[in-house]
C-alpha cells in the first residue's frame, strides 16, 4: 500500500515537474545549437561491430527489463534465473561477471557480485541501447572481456512536448503501467519516465525433474516494482551543457522454487537501486572537455525463512571522471583523461565494511585519413597494493567513398578486478586474488550491396573474434575443505557473428524490415587448476549456435511482425556430461498492433503472442519458463510542437 | 494492405508449426545392480542443478555412471543426491534439495514411487539418510533444524509416521532393534545421539556425545561409534579455529553410554574432520582430518600418530567389507566429475574411477 502510495506521489512530482520547466522556458532565450562531441566510450570504441537497439524494436518488448531485448535484438545472451527473477549478461561466451553495463557512463554491475541483473534495469531507463563487442579496457577499465552494454539518454534539443501514457496487460496477470513527459527548447530539455509493475507469474510448466514430468503451477513469484528516470539537460552558455540524471528503482521479487523441488518456496529479494549522475561539457576552438561524476547505490536483502537467513546488501560508488580532447587538425586529436572511484559495500557475512579507491589515467589518439581512420589508446590503472601492467587498444578501420565496403581489425587488452565477494566473503574470501587479464583480436567486414537509399536497405557483416582470458577467479574447494576463489583457470573464445539487414519502403508509410543474426561461439577450457581432466572442455552454458530474427510490415495503421530465436544446446557443467546437456530451442513471437490518431493524441492497440509454438525450454538449468502467454497493450501519445 | 497481412500471418503460422515439431531419441538402457560387494555411489550434484546422479561400481571395478538416468527414459534423478540404501529389493535414495524419497527397484533402478513433500503427513523437507528395520518398513532422518524421523511403509511407499528427534538428524545405525540417530544440529547446534526402539518407534533414550554428532558406524562388538564434527570460528578465514573439539566417542550398546572418548582436534585447532567408516570386518574405524585418514582398532585405547592415507583430501570416506579396500571420495569441484581413490587396508592406492559430480557415499550390496 505503502508503495503504490510512494508511486502516486512520484507520478505527481513528474507531473510538477513539467510544470516547473515549462515556467523556465518561458524565461529563457533560445540559442544557437552546439554540437557536443561523442563520449569517449564511443570515440574511441575498438569494436568493429555495434549493435544498437532502437526505440521501434523495443517498442514490441513492452515495458519488459532491458534483458529480453538484448536478448533478441543483439548476439548477447541473457541468463534467465526464472521469469522476473535475476537475469545476467553473458556476451562471447564469456562468464556473466566479464561484461559490463553502462548508463550514461556510470558502470552498474553490482560491486559485491560483479555481475549485472539486467532484470533491474527496464526498458524505459534509456533511449539508446548499445552493444560493444569488443569493449576496450584502455578506454573502460575493469570488466569487458565480453563487451560492454551502453545505456544512454541523448538531449534533442527542440521546442516540443510529449505525454505517453501506456498500459500492458499480460498473462499470469502481469500488469505494466508507464508514464513518460519529455519537454523543453533549444536550451533546456526535460525527461521523466516512471514504472510500475505487478505480477503474479503464477504460469503452469511442465516439470521434467519429476517422474513422469507433470504440469504444475509456477507459485510464489510474486512481482512488484516500481523506477523513475527523470533526466535534465541545459546549455548554460552555447559551449556548454549540463546533464542530470537520476534512476531509482525498487523490486520485491518472492523467489519460487526451482524446478524438481517439492518444497514451497519462502524465498524473497528486495532490491533497492538509487542511480545519479551529473556531466558538465565544454567545447573550445580545438578542443572538448567534459566532467562527469556518479554515484551508485545498492541495497539487496535476501530472505529464506526456512532456512533462516536474512542477508543484507550495501553498498556505494563513486565514479568520476576527467577528459580533455584536442583537436591539432580536422583529423587528429589527442585526449588525456583521468578517472577516481570510490567503493564501499556493508554485508553481514564481510569481516567488516570494505573501501576500495582506484584511479586511472587515460591516453587516446585517432587519425583519420581518407576513409581509414586509426585509434590508438592507453590506460593505466592506479590500486593500493596491486600492480595491474598498462592496457592498450587499437583499432583500424577502412570505408570507401561510396560506404559500399566497410572493413576494420582491433586489439584490445582486457582486464577485471575481483569482486567484492571474491575478496571478502566470510568464509572463504581471498584478498590475494589477482586481477583476471586477456585480450581480444577482431577483424569485421560489413557491405552494403546496394547504395543506401530511403526506400532500400541492405547491409550485411560478418566479424570474427578470438578471445584468450587468464587467472580466471572460480570458486572452489580449497585445503580447509571450503571453498575460497582462486585464480585457476585459463579460457579461450572464438568465434563468427554475421548480421543481414534489409529494409524496404514504399508508398510513403509502407515499410517490410526483415534482420537475422547467426552466432557461431566455440568457449572452451584451456587450463583447469583444479581439474586437468578438463582441458579442451566447452564452458557450461555457452551455446555454440544462436539465431536471432525479426521481420516487421509497417502500414499507415498495421504494424504486424515476428521475432525468431534459435539457442543451440549447452552443456550445464564442465565435464560436459550429456546426461545433464539441455536440449536446443525454437522460440517464436508474434504480434500485430493498430494505431489511430485524434487530434491531439495518438492511440496505438497491440497485441502479442509470445511462445507460440508452446516450447518447453529452460535458459538456465532448473528454472522453469513459461508455455504459451499473451500481452495487450494500450498506448496514449500526446506530442506538440510548442511556439 | 489487411489481405496481405492475413496471408503472411497464415503462412508464417504453418512455417512455425513446423519448427515446433522435433524427435527426441530415448535411451532405455538398463542394467542389473544388485551384484552382491558391488558399490552404488551417490553424487550430491551441483546444489540448484538437479543433476545429482548415481554411479554403480561392479565387484572387478567397471563403473556406470547415471544408472538412474538410463533406465528411466533420461529423466534426471534431482538436486543434492545424498545417500542410497537398499531394503529388500528395493532402493531408497534421499534426495536432498529436491524434498524426495525416491524408491527403485533395486536390480534395474526404474522408478517405482516417489515420497515427496506434499501434505503435513508426509514431510520429506530435509531427508538425509535411510536405514532399513525390515522388508517393509524403513526409517529416514530429516530436517535441518528441529529433527524427525520419518518411518517408511515400503508396501504402500508412503510416510506413516513421523518420531521427534534432536536438531539436524544425520546418519543412523541398528544394532538389534534399537537405532541410534546422529543429531548434528543441522543449521544449528546440537550434540546428542536419539536412540528409537524400532518396534514402538518410541525414542528411549537421548545420550550427550560431542557437538555436531553427524556420522556413526556400527563395530564387530556391536558397539556403535560416533564422529562429532564440533564447532568452527570461521570470523578469521582462511585460518579456521575450533571452538569445541572434534571427537570420536565410542557408545556401548548394552548400556547406551559413552565409554570412550578421543579428541581429534582440540579447541582452537584450525583443522577438520567430516568421515568416519568401519572396515575389516568391523575391527577397524578409519576417519579422516583435513588431508589424513587413520586406522584405529576398536580395541586402541590412543588414537594412531601415523596416517595410513595423507595428502588428499575426501568428500567422502567407505571401506568395502569384500576385499577391505578403503575407498576416498573426492570432488575436486562441484562443475564436473569425481572420483572415487581405491586403497589396500594399509593405505596403498590401487587405483581411481571417475563417477559423477560430486561422490558423497557409498553403499555396498550384502
Amino acid at each position: 500500500m505503502l508503495k503504490r502510495k510512494l508511486y502516486h506521489f512520484l507520478c505527481l512530482l513528474a507531473v510538477c515537474q513539467i510544470g516547473i520547466v515549462n515556467q523556465l522556458l518561458a524565461d529563457t532565450i533560445p540559442i544557437p545549437e552546439i554540437f557536443i562531441r561523442s563520449s569517449r566510450e564511443m570515440y574511441y570504441s575498438t569494436a568493429n561491430a555495434n549493435y544498437h537497439v532502437d526505440s521501434f524494436q523495443t517498442h514490441f518488448y513492452g515495458q519488459n527489463s532491458v534483458a529480453e531485448v538484448l536478448q533478441q535484438f543483439t548476439p548477447v545472451q541473457i541468463n534467465f534465473y526464472g521469469v522476473g527473477g535475476i537475469a545476467t549478461i553473458s556476451l562471447r561466451g564469456t562468464a556473466d561477471d566479464q561484461t559490463s553495463v553502462y548508463w550514461n557512463g556510470i558502470k552498474v554491475n553490482s560491486l559485491t557480485l560483479g555481475t549485472m541483473d539486467v532484470s533491474l534495469l527496464p526498458v524505459n531507463a534509456a533511449s539508446q541501447m548499445s552493444v560493444i563487442t569488443n569493449a576496450s579496457s584502455a578506454v573502460l577499465g575493469s570488466g569487458n572481456f565480453g563487451g560492454a552494454i551502453l545505456l544512454n539518454h541523448h538531449p534533442e534539443f527542440q521546442k516540443k512536448t510529449s505525454i505517453s501514457l501506456r498500459q500492458d496487460f499480460s498473462s499470469f496477470r502481469n500488469f505494466r503501467t508507464n508514464f513518460s513527459v519529455e519537454t523543453g527548447n533549444s536550451k533546456v530539455q526535460f525527461s521523466s519516465s516512471s514504472f510500475y509493475q505487478q505480477a503474479k507469474n503464477n504460469f503452469p510448466f511442465y516439470d521434467k525433474y519429476k517422474f513422469s514430468e507433470p504440469l504444475v503451477l509456477n507459485e510464489h513469484n510474486e512481482i512488484q516494482q516500481w523506477a523513475t528516470v527523470n533526466e535534465f539537460s541545459v546549455k548554460l552558455k552555447h559551449n556548454q551543457q549540463l546533464d542530470i540524471g537520476n534512476f531509482t528503482l525498487q523490486k520485491h521479487h518472492n523467489i519460487p522454487a526451482m524446478m524438481g523441488a517439492f518444497q514451497r518456496s519462502e524465498k524473497y529479494q528486495n532490491d533497492l537501486s538509487v542511480k545519479s549522475f551529473v556531466k558538465y561539457q565544454r567545447i573550445f576552438s580545438k578542443g572538448q572537455f567534459y566532467l562527469r561524476s556518479g554515484h551508485v547505490y545498492d541495497y539487496m536483502l535476501y530472505n529464506d525463512s526456512i532456512n533462516k537467513i536474512n542477508s543484507p546488501y550495501y553498498s556505494h560508488q563513486w565514479q568520476n571522471s576527467a577528459n580533455y580532447r584536442h583537436y591539432f587538425k580536422h583529423n587528429i586529436s589527442l585526449d588525456a583523461g583521468v578517472d577516481y572511484n570510490l567503493e564501499y559495500a556493508k554485508v553481514n557475512d564481510y569481516a567488516a565494511i570494505v573501501f576500495r579507491h582506484r584511479g586511472a589515467l587515460f591516453a587516446g589518439a585517432k587519425y583519420i585519413l581518407k576513409g581509414m581512420e586509426v585509434n590508438a589508446t592507453m590506460r593505466q590503472e592506479l590500486l593500493k597494493g596491486k600492480y595491474i601492467r598498462p592496457q592498450f587498444g587499437i583499432l583500424i578501420s577502412y570505408s570507401d567513398r561510396k560506404h559500399i565496403l566497410q572493413t576494420s581489425i582491433s586489439y584490445a587488452d582486457k582486464f577485471r578486478l575481483p569482486d567484492f565477494n571474491d575478496l571478502y566473503w566470510q568464509p572463504g574470501g581471498n584478498k590475494e586474488l589477482l586481477p583476471e587479464n586477456g585480450y581480444t583480436l577482431e577483424y569485421s567486414l560489413t557491405l552494403h550491396p546496394v547504395k543506401p537509399l530511403h526506400k532500400y536497405q541492405l547491409a550485411f557483416s560478418n566479424t570474427i573474434y578470438y578471445s584468450v582470458i587468464n587467472n580466471n577467479i572460480v570458486w572452489s574447494p580449497v585445503s580447509s575443505g571450503l571453498y575460497s576463489p582462486q585464480n585457476i583457470k585459463k579460457t579461450r573464445h572464438w568465434g563468427l557473428e554475421s548480421k543481414l539487414e534489409q529494409k524496404i519502403r514504399w508508398n510513403g508509410s509502407n515499410a517490410f524490415t526483415f534482420a537475422v543474426n547467426y552466432n557461431f561461439n566455440q568457449s572452451t577450457i584451456i587450463r583447469d587448476g583444479s581439474n586437468p581432466g578438463l582441458n579442451g572442455h566447452y564452458i557450461r552454458y555457452k551455446p555454440q549456435h544462436t539465431v536471432k530474427s525479426y521481420l516487421i510490415f509497417e502500414d499507415k495503421h498495421f504494424n504486424i511482425g515476428g521475432s525468431y530465436l534459435f539457442v543451440s544446446s549447452r552443456f550445464t557443467d564442465d565435464e560436459n556430461i550429456k546426461a545433464f546437456q539441455l536440449k536446443p530451442y525454437h522460440l517464436v513471437d508474434l504480434f500485430i498492433s493498430y494505431k489511430g490518431g485524434f487530434k491531439w493524441v495518438d492511440a496505438e492497440f497491440m497485441f502479442k503472442v509470445n511462445n507460440l509454438t508452446n516450447t518447453r525450454y529452460e535458459s538456465l538449468r532448473s528454472y522453469a519458463q513459461p508455455l504459451r502467454n499473451y500481452m495487450i497493450s494500450i498506448l496514449f501519445h500526446y506530442k506538440s510542437n510548442k511556439q | 494492405m489487411t489481405k496481405h497481412v492475413k496471408k503472411i500471418s497464415i503462412a508464417l503460422l504453418i512455417s512455425l508449426s513446423a519448427v515446433a515439431c522435433k524427435k527426441e531419441t530415448i535411451d532405455t538402457t538398463t542394467g542389473t545392480f544388485v551384484e552382491s560387494g558391488a558399490a552404488i555411489i551417490t553424487n550430491e550434484g551441483n546444489f540448484g542443478s538437479n543433476n545429482g546422479s548415481v554411479s554403480f561400481i561392479s565387484r572387478n571395478g567397471v563403473v556406470t555412471n547415471y544408472i538412474y538416468e538410463n533406465a528411466n527414459n533420461g529423466i534426471n534423478l534431482g538436486d543434492v543426491v545424498q545417500s542410497y540404501t537398499r531394503v529388500g529389493d528395493k532402493g531408497i535414495i534421499c534426495i536432498n534439495n529436491s524434498q524426495k524419497i525416491e524408491i527403485v527397484d533395486a536390480r534395474t533402478f526404474k522408478h517405482i514411487a516417489t515420497i515427496a513433500d506434499t501434505s503435513a503427513t508426509q514431510n520429506t523437507s530435509y531427508v538425509r539418510y535411510a536405514l532399513g528395520i525390515n522388508d517393509t518398513k524403513a526409517y529416514v532422518t530429516n530436517g535441518n533444524f528441529d529433527g524427525e524421523v520419518e518411518v517408511l511403509n515400503l508396501n504402500t511407499n508412503t510416510i506413516v509416521k513421523s518420531i521427534n528427534v534432536g536438531k539436524g538428524p544425520e546418519q543412523l545405525v541398528a544394532v538389534g532393534t534399537q537405532v541410534y540417530v546422529c543429531n548434528s544440529g543441522g543449521f544449528d547446534v546440537d550434540s546428542t545421539v536419539s536412540v528409537i526402539d524400532a518396534t514402538t518407534d518410541a525414542v528411549t533414550s537421548t545420550i550427550r556425545v560431542g557437538d555436531i554428532p553427524t556420522k556413526v558406524v556400527k563395530d564387530a562388538q556391536n558397539n556403535i561409534w560416533v564422529l562429532c564434527a564440533g564447532q568452527s570460528d570461521y570470523s578469521n578465514y582462511p585460518i579456521i579455529n575450533k571452538l569445541s573439539p572434534s571427537k570420536l566417542v565410542r557408545i556401548n550398546t548394552s548400556t547406551n553410554t559413552v565409554d570412550r572418548s578421543f579428541t581429534l582436534i582440540d579447541t582452537g585447532n584450525p583443522s577438520y574432520v567430516v568421515n568416519l567408516a568401519i572396515g575389516d570386518n568391523g575391527r577397524k574405524v578409519y576417519y579422516s582430518v583435513s588431508d589424513k585418514v587413520y586406522a584405529l582398532e576398536i580395541s586402541a585405547t590412543t588414537t594412531p600418530a601415523a596416517p595410513i592415507i595423507s595428502g588428499r583430501e575426501f568428500y567422502g570416506l567407505t571401506a568395502s567389507p569384500y576385499n577391505n579396500q578403503v575407498w576416498g571420495l573426492q570432488a575436486p569441484n562441484f562443475t564436473s566429475g569425481g572420483y572415487v581413490f581405491r586403497y589396500s587396508a594399509t593405505g596403498s592406492l590401487i587405483d581411481s574411477l571417475q563417477v559423477g559430480i560430486g561422490p558423497n557415499n557409498a553403499y555396498f550390496n550384502q
